[in-house]
């Protein structure tokens, strides 16, 4: 079983926390993981924010699942990137990684590592395809985000009226 | 603010769901839902086919954006297909004709429209570089039973 599919169960809720980027001040992060598709497939769902005074600064939403060719992968948006689709990478067994070239032709490097039940800390490398990573190479974004609530289905959407 | 996307495609929000026919005969009930993320950026669209008593036969997951040049670029995964990036095709106004590749030299055309709060959309697999018209297809007219999914400003 690939690392994807067995973390992101466990992983299952809302975690928040702060995420350090290359150019910017500490964001506030958002991060709701949850199973989609009958839980044929999981989503992740970020929102980052200044902390001060909550506006929207960044975000990245992507839908991971099993493609007919037995392979993990992810389709994605990011505020920053565009489109993008990843796909997942060997990795320790308490590491989701996952790598991949964005639309706009930029190589993409996401891991998420468990450094306790209850925190995740992320990294993401990004460079123009094709360019090495570099000696000192450090992640564009980097983060911890705890957990704030078990997961639980959410409500009801109000409005409906199902034919 | 309203986006360029949300202005383009605010009609669409919402939750739709119709029959839906496959070419070989098979019959089912589809569900399209399109939700404006990150205020008006993109669209995620999820979508759903069961059949008869409700037992889930394909599922999908995509974003929708534009591209630097107003065009449509649609990330999507679907179960029976797979994942692929599909771009806008010229087609009539009112018309979102999108086509791309799938893994194993296939190719996916995706048409879809809205009018008279009816959303119609239609898909064809293609493999190789051959034209024929045996491809597998789908059709479905779908009628809006959810809310709008856009944000009370982007709806004004």
């Amino acid at each position: 079983m690939s690392n994807a599919m067995r973390l992101l169960p466990r992983w299952y809720g809302l975690w928040t926390g702060t995420s350090e980027h290359e150019s910017t001040a500490t964001m506030s992060v958002r991060t709701n993981i949850l199973p989609v598709m009958e839980g044929r497939g999981f989503a992740m769902q970020t929102e980052m924010f200044d902390p001060s005074t909550g506006t929207f600064l960044r975000g990245v939403r992507f839908a991971l699942a099993v493609g007919p060719d037995g392979r993990v992968q992810t389709v994605g948006y990011s505020t920053e990137m565009g489109v993008f689709g990843l796909e997942e990478t060997p990795d320790d067994e308490d590491v989701l990684a996952l790598s991949g070239v964005t639309e706009s032709g930029i190589q993409l490097n996401v891991t998420y590592r468990e450094e306790s039940p209850d925190t995740l800390m992320f990294s993401v490398f990004w460079r123009p395809h094709g360019a090495s990573l570099g000696k000192n190479a450090r992640p564009g974004l980097f983060g911890r985000i705890h957990r704030r609530q078990p997961w639980r289905p959410p409500a009801p959407q109000g409005g409906g009226n199902p034919v | 603010m309203t986006t360029p996307l949300i202005k383009r495609f605010h009609d669409w929000l919402g939750v739709w769901r119709g029959p839906i026919e496959w070419s070989d005969g098979r019959r089912g009930i589809m569900e399209f839902t399109f939700e404006s993320i990150f205020n008006g950026q993109a669209i995620e669209v999820r979508t759903v086919s069961f059949d008869s008593e409700g037992a889930p036969l394909t599922r999908g997951w995509g974003y929708l954006s534009l591209d630097r040049n107003g065009r449509v670029i649609d990330n999507i995964y679907f179960s029976d297909a797979g994942f692929s990036v599909l771009h806008e095709v010229a087609d009539d106004p009112g018309m979102l004709s999108l086509h791309g590749p799938l893994p194993g030299n296939r190719n996916l055309d995706v048409a879809m429209m809205v009018e008279d709060d009816v959303l119609a959309i239609s898909s064809r697999l293609g493999e190789g570089y051959a034209a024929s018209d045996a491809r597998p297809r789908t059709f479905t007219r779908m009628r809006r039973i959810g809310r709008s999914l856009a944000p009370r400003e982007e709806a004004e």
